[in-house]
């Protein structure tokens, strides 16, 4: 067993657990999406969330939960705990499955709005900058920003530009974007310095019924070019349900 | 629909930003859906307890400026954290007792004089939607409250009654001729912003990169006075004062953060996270402000003076247990006090 995590308080009311960069259990290589769904098995008394963030996670717990009578603070306590926890061996990280996505996405010039401007940037044509961000499989490094905006690492190291110089105050829904060296999915309309690429009609978000993010950290995904009239298909689609 | 009783409240004026909160949403930060809430939890506790409440009931928030609101029904509330000098026909309305508002009354709110956020409960309960187990407004991503904003002109609230209302207002005599009805007690030196020309004291829990930095950099940091901005709102709390050099390498990625999280950008002035703040972040931290200096950090006002001063974490969650001791012990008298009440 070679996991290594390092815990430090982040507040009085937060573990913070690093990931040793290559942190691995047998074979498999440990994600912070795959130990936070094995902390989350561990229904620890007290803890509101769980936030898996590329090689780190949070764990916000109320101490008052985690009293001692020896004399152990509430954060000397937890960390004990899930020391002994994530040492045993009967822990398997991988044991969850990453779901695979795939997002149609449309690259019409319409909805990619700076298509364009990449491709001049960059030197190279707009279906090499197309085909460039739809050939890999993507991983979820961390969900932030917006509720349901993950974060997907994977890009092709010719695709990490800087950002817009001038943010845009209105990024639409749904937009498929690269910036910061990852590229992105707007849930919601928002304001935003990424590069747009395309569009989706997919829902990344769902507050009705409290269904929240479509995707978890640790989730891959794939981009599928559609056309503009597969695209506007999928809208009649959407408000037919 | 309920069969109960219901009364409305009308909004003549919103203030400056009056919401609808309770605790706050968490359980879905790994959603990227940020926690939100009252800021001032204590304040909104001892509001709710001292009109028989659950302490986490839904309740208004008013920040810097309050609302002007008209009562169709008989309502018992009351008003804690920041004094908003509420009034009736020009008559105060005392700060952390229950008030008996009559029906067809309306009370005026006016700009804050001690601190940002200020509270009102009301008796019984507010018919609001919750999404993701909780009221709170989100105005950033448009969640709970009423349409996920805050209150407009022309807005009405249903309060549902409930039997500890009913029960409150028949202990609560009335007399004639008074704008309201109030007891002679109330709650007292709960928040109150002692001699604002004074520095306030943040005590901070140290993240490891505060640990890293040169000891000159954590001495003038510690011996400083940062002074709120009037950028600062319920995202954060902005602060300019000695600039803080974080030696930092390059760009690293977003990390999980916390309410009370001092961040420190590239211009090296401080931003503490507050209730609204999002669930990651890319500024590197030199610490987490101890949640029981969190009345402190959020009823900050514009130019207010700040001092960090280093705790660890051990001491800071004593003191913690030792502060929702005392509200327990508080709550237990208002309940007492409140069932007294003739």
């Amino acid at each position: 067993m070679t996991s290594r995590f390092t815990y430090a308080p982040l507040g009085d009311q937060a573990v913070l657990i690093s990931l040793e960069s290559g942190s691995s259990q047998g074979n498999e290589l440990v994600s912070a999406g795959a130990l936070a769904e094995k902390i989350r098995g561990f229904n620890l008394r007290g803890v509101t969330d769980i936030v898996p963030a590329f090689s780190q996670l949070a764990i916000h717990y109320n101490p008052n939960e985690w009293v001692s009578s020896s004399g152990q603070s509430p954060f000397e306590r937890i960390v004990e705990y899930l020391e002994r926890k994530l040492v045993s061996k009967e822990i398997v990280l991988s044991a969850k499955k990453s779901q695979l996505v795939r997002v149609p996405v449309c690259y019409d010039k319409k909805m990619g709005l700076d298509l364009v401007v990449i491709s001049l940037t960059l030197g190279i044509s707009v279906d090499d900058v197309i085909n460039l961000h739809q050939s890999v499989v993507y991983s979820v490094g961390a969900i932030g920003f917006a509720p349901g905006f993950a974060y997907l690492e994977g890009l092709d190291s010719v695709l990490k530009i800087p950002r817009r110089d001038a943010p845009r105050t209105r990024v639409p829904a749904g937009s498929v974007a690269i910036g910061g060296g990852y590229s992105g999915i707007y849930p919601s309309t928002l304001p935003g310095g990424w590069h747009i690429l395309g569009r989706t009609r997919m829902k990344l978000f769902r507050k009705q019924g409290d269904c929240g993010a479509l995707l978890s950290v640790g989730d891959l995904v794939q981009f599928e070019m559609i056309s503009i009239e597969e695209y506007d298909v999928n809208q009649i689609m959407e408000t037919d349900v | 629909m309920s069969t109960n009783q219901s009364g409305l409240i009308h909004v003549l004026s919103p203030g400056l930003l009056t919401t609808i909160q309770d605790r706050g949403r968490a359980g879905w930060q790994n959603h990227g859906v940020s926690v939100s809430g009252a800021a001032d939890l204590n304040s909104m506790t001892i509001a709710n307890a001292l009109v028989g409440n659950k302490l986490d009931a839904p309740i208004i928030e008013f920040v810097m400026v309050g609302p002007d609101l008209v009562f169709s029904c008989d309502c018992v509330v009351a008003f804690s954290g920041a004094n908003f000098a509420f009034s009736i026909d020009g008559n105060a309305i005392p700060l952390g007792r229950p008030i008996w508002i009559f029906a067809g009354t309306t009370v005026t709110g006016n700009r804050s004089s001690n601190g940002a956020f200020g509270y009102m409960a009301i008796s019984g309960i507010l018919d609001i939607e919750a999404v993701m187990g909780s009221v709170s407004t989100d105005t950033g991503s448009k969640f709970g409250g009423v349409e996920g904003r805050s209150l407009k002109a022309g807005d009405v609230l249903v309060v549902i009654d409930s039997p500890d209302k009913l029960a409150l207002l028949k202990r609560m005599s009335a007399r004639g001729g008074q704008s309201f009805i109030a007891p002679k007690w109330s709650v007292k030196g709960l928040f109150s912003a002692k001699g604002s020309k004074k520095d306030k004291v943040l005590r901070f829990v140290p993240s490891e990169k505060w640990i890293g930095l040169s000891e000159e950099v954590r001495k003038t940091t510690c011996l400083g006075t940062y002074r709120v901005t009037p950028q600062s709102n319920r995202m954060g709390v902005r602060l300019s004062g000695k600039s803080i050099d974080m030696q930092k390498s390059e760009h690293e990625p977003s990390v999980p953060v916390v309410l009370g999280a001092i961040q420190v950008p590239p211009n090296g002035q401080p931003i503490i996270l507050s209730v609204d703040r999002q669930t990651i972040g890319g500024y590197p931290s030199i610490g987490v402000v101890a949640s029981v200096d969190r009345t402190t950090l959020v009823q900050c006002q514009p130019g207010d003076g700040l001092r960090f001063v280093e705790i660890s974490v051990n001491d800071a969650q004593t003191a913690l247990l030792q502060e929702q001791n005392a509200m327990a012990e508080l709550v237990r008298s208002i309940g007492h006090r409140i069932q007294e009440l003739s």
